[in-house]
């Protein structure tokens, strides 16, 4: 029985073959893209206090294999009852994404991207003033001096992009973020770490809205 | 893909964006050490009540954490500044006695939400002895998040 299943399974394979030999390789304009990262606005929407932006460019190595190379900053800056903050910083991102689309078809750009990437942030925090609250006995007031800390990270990435316009792409990327090192000395953990996220979590989960304009070098 | 999909799309990542960052509850009163009180004449511990008490900081004195109540268990904050905390504690009208706790402070950061506070670490208690017999110490950290019974205080 088992072995008439797999001469069965075997038969319908090689009946499938020659459909496969026929068909056309879809090939693609290879090239890079300069972009814009829209996380930094969008995050400004949701929290006032953060402001930050980053451009990134992804170029093909192969047909499937990119590189990706993003860099911005981020600065937060607030004010509440228990402390003053402010932190500005710079971050960079490179790595690599492949193109997971099983199926192209002709005359179509979209894509399909996984990527693994390494982040780097620099930057200086620090907490001009705050307050530890008794209730009872005197209150506790003080100031943290800036420091400067530099976090370094994993990130695995997954998304669609998708030609919307002519060389116009428009995609998106959950992103799940690990701190691999991080160099703060100070009482102060950061509050936001450039281009990482919410600086007391080991683990976090990101969002990339990404424009990009792709340039050609080989047809 | 078609610009309504993305949109949607948009959308549904704009919520999981924002559902992610829920701020977190902060937590108040972690800065004082739980006591309990319990029978200096049992054979093992039984906790016990503490009736008409009137509980006071000094040192400078402050006002009354409790004021002509029954307790079981009492809540008595640690001085940021001062490396002794004292209290005095009446049952009724003139039964008195003072306790002074010595003890370390390190500075903590909580987290973004809820910014710092003070740990602190037990050292030594003193008392004086009307209706206190024995003082204990059983947990000496007194930590932002932790919800244990520092201090056993066997009265009569």
């Amino acid at each position: 029985m088992l072995r008439s299943i797999f001469i069965s399974l075997l038969l319908l394979w090689g009946s499938s073959l020659p459909a496969q030999l026929v068909q056309e390789p879809v090939s693609r304009p290879q090239g890079f893209t300069l972009g814009v990262n829209l996380a930094g606005p969008l995050n400004k929407l949701l929290d006032g206090d953060r402001t930050g932006i980053s451009f990134l460019t992804r170029m093909h190595l192969t047909e499937d294999w990119f590189f990706i190379g993003e860099a911005g900053f981020e600065n937060v800056s607030f004010t509440k009852e228990a402390y003053d903050y402010e932190s500005n910083g710079t971050f960079l991102r490179l790595g690599l994404a492949r193109d997971m689309l099983p199926e192209k078809e002709a005359g179509s750009m979209d894509n399909i991207l996984m990527g693994l990437q390494y982040g780097y942030a620099l930057q200086e925090q620090t907490a001009g003033r705050f307050s530890v609250f008794n209730g009872y006995w005197d209150d506790y007031h003080s100031r943290v001096g800036a420091n400067t800390l530099n976090t370094h990270w994993a990130e695995l990435s997954v998304g669609p992009r998708a030609e919307v316009f002519h060389n116009f792409y428009l995609s998106w990327q959950l992103n799940l973020r690990v701190v691999l090192v991080s160099s703060n000395s100070s009482t102060l953990e950061p509050y936001i770490v450039p281009g990482y996220g919410i600086g007391d979590n080991k683990v976090n989960l990101g969002f990339a809205y990404t424009l990009e304009y792709f340039i050609p070098w080989k047809k | 893909m078609k610009a309504k999909h993305w949109m949607g799309v948009l959308l549904f990542g704009s919520f999981l964006w924002a559902s992610c960052s829920q701020n977190e509850i902060c937590l108040s009163n972690q800065h004082a050490l739980q006591s309990g009180f319990y029978s200096a004449l049992a054979l093992e511990d039984k906790d016990t009540l503490l009736t008409e008490a009137r509980i006071y900081g000094i040192l400078p004195e402050r006002d009354p954490l409790y004021d002509n109540e029954t307790v079981g268990k009492l809540f008595l904050p640690l001085s940021f500044q001062k490396d002794t905390t004292a209290f005095v504690l009446y049952s009724g009208e003139f039964m008195k006695d003072t306790l002074w706790f010595r003890h370390s402070s390190e500075l903590k950061y909580i987290s973004r939400d809820c910014g710092f506070t003070f740990n602190f670490e037990l050292d030594s208690v003193w008392f004086t002895r009307v209706f206190i017999d024995s003082v204990a110490i059983e947990n000496p950290g007194v930590n932002y998040g932790e919800n244990f019974e520092n201090v056993k205080i066997y009265i009569y």
